[in-house]
């Protein structure tokens, strides 16, 4: 199971990276391993809010349908287009293949945010 | 949670487990979408020891068989599709009735029906005429355009035709091989002495072109061939013809809950849909259509309430019994019951919270 060290978690699996008062995120190795084949990804459009702990759109795989939560408030200013052609991008390199860029209202709560060593830890405690 | 003996292995092999229906069994392997192409283009092995077996014997215990199957009982050799109906034509089970012998059937139910059906025979069958023997079989399922291959290759016997069986030669002891299956592909299921499975399934397993497949894919494969699931498209509230399987009732003889039965269906309708819009439909979606004052909508199928919150001007019309997007499709596609039977060009989806477009298509998904 990878956790990149440069990002930070949640405990619903999703990974944000911050680079000043933008927010990238996307979902975790775990997450996708967990779904299995993703098959269609519903993301919001750019201008639309993000509040934290609400979900901003949806990540389905063959099984099963996951809400995509979001770690911060903000505006979304980019969205990850080419997932939309190929959901199983995700499958193949979820730290790679982000989903949404957003510019951060304040700066962010991070406190609740796990690193990766946590989030592993928070992982294998989740499987036992 | 009750086990297969194959359990260790699909521990062992399995990417994940699943709780079905009281049993542990696995999920998926290769992953889903892999093991569905590998069914359709090669052959798969499908461990399905959960289905309940019941033995019936006997000049009365078929007599009642024969009263409570709505299909005709199959003579020595043969495998017939069929159900057994509550009074009022409702769905308690559907199953395959094997004819070992002129007055001897093998029932193969659903794993979560077999507690009820064998209490509901109860009422009609001596305890001394009928057994539960699930524990007794371990069962295989090959299934793929390759399983005709691989069976006569392991146990070469004369061939059989599709719902007809033969018993081989194993060792000391006998399998029962019927050419049956639950994907849409010609196949096989193996009945196997419990004790045996293992053994067998290893060495099938050893084959290149075998591959393991779990619940998941025998999931999707079968909605792709839109056979029915116990639960979904059946259940104590549906009749067989809603779900289009008049070819399951032998209407030349009595059997229970006939005379209730709605022919042509009226008060719901299975139909394929598929979606126009982005999404996904999945079981429990709701369908919404034009408020219709002559149309008899039928008892909801989930809460009051929910019906009561169609937005201005629509209704609740239907509801979705399993959905998926499959690689293999290209397309959102599910199964969905109509009340009334009828949709008008207005009708749509409601997919967590949001109206989508859809239009009906043909069943199956797949040609064979």
């Amino acid at each position: 199971m990878k956790a990149p060290n440069t990002l930070m978690y949640q405990e619903s699996h999703e990974w944000v990276k911050i680079d000043g008062n933008i927010a990238t995120i996307g979902i975790t190795d775990y997450a996708q391993d967990s779904l299995g084949d993703v098959v269609y990804v519903e993301l919001p459009e750019v201008g639309d809010e993000t509040t934290k702990d609400i979900n901003f759109g949806t990540v389905e795989s063959v099984k099963a349908a996951s809400d995509l939560m979001s770690p911060v408030n903000g505006t979304v200013i980019e969205v990850n287009e080419a997932i939309d052609d190929e959901p199983e991008s995700i499958n193949e390199d979820p730290y790679t293949h982000w989903m949404i860029k957003v510019e951060l209202k304040e700066a962010p709560d991070l406190s609740e945010l796990l690193d990766a060593d946590a989030y592993l830890r928070f992982c294998e405690e989740n499987d036992a | 949670m009750k086990r297969t003996p194959l359990y260790s292995w699909h521990k062992t092999h399995a990417k994940s487990l699943v709780a079905f229906s009281g049993w542990d069994m696995p999920l998926e392997y290769a992953g889903i979408e892999k093991e569905h192409a590998h069914v359709r283009e090669h052959v798969g092995m499908f461990d399905v020891s959960h289905m309940g077996e019941i033995r019936i014997e006997g000049t009365h215990a078929k007599k009642q068989l024969d009263q409570l199957f709505t299909n005709t009982l199959p003579k020595p050799g043969r495998v017939k599709y069929g159900m057994m109906l509550k009074a009022d034509g409702t769905v308690l089970d559907d199953m395959l009735v094997y004819g070992l012998l002129d007055e001897a059937f093998m029932l193969v139910v659903n794993a979560g029906n077999t507690d009820k059906i064998t209490a509901h025979m109860a009422d009609f069958i001596s305890p001394h005429d009928m057994k539960n023997v699930t524990t007794e079989y371990g069962l295989i399922a090959l299934q793929g355009p390759k399983a005709e291959e691989i069976v006569q290759t392991y146990w070469e016997f004369s061939p059989i035709k599709r719902f007809q069986f033969i018993y081989v030669d194993y060792d000391d002891d006998s399998l029962l091989i019927s050419r049956t299956g639950y994907t849409g592909e010609d196949g096989y299921e193996i009945y196997v002495p419990s004790y045996r499975l293992r053994d067998i399934w290893e060495d099938l397993i050893a084959t290149d072109i075998i591959e393991p497949i779990g619940l998941g894919a025998r999931d999707t494969l079968r909605f792709e061939a839109c056979l029915p699931l116990y639960g979904h498209e059946l259940t104590e509230q549906t009749q067989p013809p809603m779900a289009g399987l008049e070819f399951a009732l032998d209407m030349s003889k009595s059997f229970t809950g006939k005379d209730a039965l709605e022919i042509p269906p009226k008060s719901r309708k299975l139909f394929g849909i598929e979606l126009l819009d982005k999404g996904i439909i999945r079981e429990g979606d709701l369908i919404i259509d034009v408020v219709e004052p002559d149309r008899e909508l039928d008892t909801p199928y989930k809460d009051e309430e929910d019906f009561e919150k169609a937005p201005q001007g629509y209704e609740f019309v239907g509801y979705v019994t399993t959905g998926y997007k499959l690689k293999s499709q290209g397309r959102s596609l599910a199964m969905a019951y109509v009340f009334g039977g009828e949709l008008s060009e207005h009708a749509l989806l409601i997919i967590r919270g949001k109206l989508k477009a859809f239009k009906t298509v043909d069943m199956p998904f797949i040609n064979r």
